[in-house]
């Protein structure tokens, strides 16, 4: 895997903001900085994808429409 | 016991009973508690069978009910606070390590599996998954199913468990890696 070619936003802030946006909505630049990340990151990207099966999982086992919303 | 006239539903809703009862377990501190939600759910199901439309399936329909149990108990009390599960947290788990001094994945670290639903059965996954959950430290499962099961507002969970809001955000990142790092080595292992 190469590594990462984006500086602006290191793979553990991205997954502070990965995390992060399953409570709170991300702002414009949060969302188009961890965009801009992942493009030029393939570990970023396999953890974002593993984040997100995860995330599915658990809305399915705690019967959740991911919404989040209490 | 009186199934009200539905043949089987009590049975239909007692094979969950098990599955209710380790999520209820990972809420509430007390067995005996944790007992109790899960029979009035079961209960109140058998009630409104009838009513039960099989839009979802029955563990779907009855996890939504011990929910909203669950929540009426948090609510009636506060917890202890949590600082120091948050310290012992993060003694037992060390995120630094999955990193570099760049702060990028560790290259030597990094577990690259993806999900392999075409292999296993969607049971299977959400196994791996509680699985993980119940390796989670005590008091960080309880605080993450008060967001991630129960869906309470960050707000509300601050108040509760008398955290503040950058710990709780903490604590919620921290289960969340945790998490990550337990399913993809799970999702990892050969059959």
């Amino acid at each position: 895997m190469d590594k990462c070619d984006d500086h602006d936003l290191t793979c553990r802030e991205t997954t502070v903001l990965v995390c992060g946006a399953r409570d709170e909505p991300l702002t414009p630049q949060q969302a188009a900085s961890l965009q801009k990340h992942l493009q030029g990151c393939t570990y970023c990207r396999a953890a974002s994808r593993q984040f997100s099966d995860l995330f599915a999982q658990m809305d399915e086992l705690f019967a959740r429409d991911g919404s989040h919303a209490p | 016991m009186n199934e009200g006239g539905h043949h089987g539903a009590w049975e239909e809703l007692a094979h969950e009973r098990p599955f209710l009862l380790r999520l209820a377990r990972l809420q509430l501190a007390s067995a005996a508690e944790a007992e109790d939600a899960v029979q009035e759910t079961l209960l109140g199901a058998l009630k409104g069978w009838s009513g039960f439309a099989r839009q979802s399936g029955v563990r779907s329909w009855l996890t939504g009910i011990l929910r909203f149990k669950i929540i009426d108990i948090i609510r009636q009390r506060r917890m202890e606070p949590l600082e120091e599960a948050l310290a012992a947290d993060e003694a037992d788990f060390d995120i630094d390590a999955l990193f570099d001094a760049q702060d990028a994945w560790h290259p030597d670290v990094f577990i690259n599996a993806q999900c392999p639903a075409t292999q296993l059965a969607q049971r299977q996954l959400l196994d791996i998954v509680e699985l993980c959950m119940r390796r989670l430290p005590e008091e960080t499962a309880r605080v993450f199913l008060m967001r991630e099961f129960l869906g309470l507002e960050l707000a509300e969970i601050e108040t509760q468990c008398t955290l503040s809001g950058g710990n709780l955000r903490v604590l919620l990142y921290r289960a969340r890696m945790r998490l990550r790092d337990c399913t993809v080595r799970a999702w990892g292992e050969p059959e």
